[in-house]
């Protein structure tokens, strides 16, 4: 996640379009990750990768570097998964456990997959403001300053969010892991 | 230091332990504590277990999705 460099980010800044490319190797997994982890189905995340990298490029001059670019990425896919949950009415967080399809019942043999499941299953278990802070701060690796810059909550907000979701996310995930 | 007090004062601090957002004496406090007390030390451990789990739970896409979204962002672009 390091790998970026400020030449980098100039070019992009730029409009040029194999910076830009770099770019999208390097973060469509995190917007792909948080996607799937805030509840979407894996179609609807690729949906979300697309228009957020489609819009990154489109306001690549609006980008000003106050932030990080992964924090700049990250804030256009939440504004556009919020839009999905809206215009879908997606309540995830009422939803009981994962249905597993016949493909994923065959890929669920890797322990690695099943880990994954499991984390999901126990984050949709989480109201979505503790959800949303463990998966900036415990998973993309955001700063507490960040999430709030992000979030426009307090910085004292997001560690008492951090800290009630990490709980819950213990409570919800003893016996599994 | 060992008391309900201690232990109450420790789980609340936890997570800033965790994220290394604790004054160094607290943080060489909440360290000592760890050493003797066995139950905070497993709630210690079981949440770095859990953001470890969080970590490693990071969901990727296959390299064909990529390439192919990145195809339609391009074509999207090139449409105007």
């Amino acid at each position: 996640m390091n790998l970026i460099n400020k030449e980098l980010i100039e070019n992009f800044k730029k409009g040029d379009r194999k910076a830009f490319s770099e770019i999208f190797k390097l973060y469509s997994d995190n917007v792909y990750n948080n996607a799937i982890k805030l509840g979407l189905n894996h179609d609807d995340a690729l949906d979300i990768v697309q228009t957020t990298f489609y819009k990154l490029f489109k306001k690549h001059y609006q980008f000003k570097g106050n932030s990080s670019l992964l924090t700049y990425i990250i804030s256009i896919s939440l504004n556009e998964i919020r839009k999905k949950y809206r215009k879908e009415k997606i309540y995830v967080d009422l939803e009981d456990g994962i249905n597993l399809s016949d493909e994923d019942e065959k890929r669920d043999k890797d322990r690695k997959k099943r880990l994954k499941e499991v984390v999901n299953r126990g984050l949709k278990n989480l109201p979505l403001k503790y959800r949303e802070v463990i998966i900036l701060k415990d998973i993309d690796g955001l700063s507490i300053k960040e999430i709030s810059e992000l979030l426009k909550i307090s910085q004292g907000s997001v560690k008492t969010r951090v800290r009630r979701g990490r709980l819950m996310l213990k409570d919800v995930l003893k016996d599994e892991i | 230091m060992k008391s309900k007090k201690d232990c109450d004062l420790v789980l609340k601090n936890l997570c800033k332990y965790i994220d290394k957002d604790v004054e160094k004496d607290c943080c060489e406090k909440i360290k000592e504590h760890l050493k003797k007390c066995k139950s905070c030390s497993k709630e210690y451990k079981d949440l770095k277990k859990i953001i470890k789990v969080c970590k490693n739970s990071f969901e990727t896409l296959e390299k064909e999705e990529k390439e192919r979204i990145f195809d339609n962002i391009k074509k999207l672009l090139e449409k105007e």
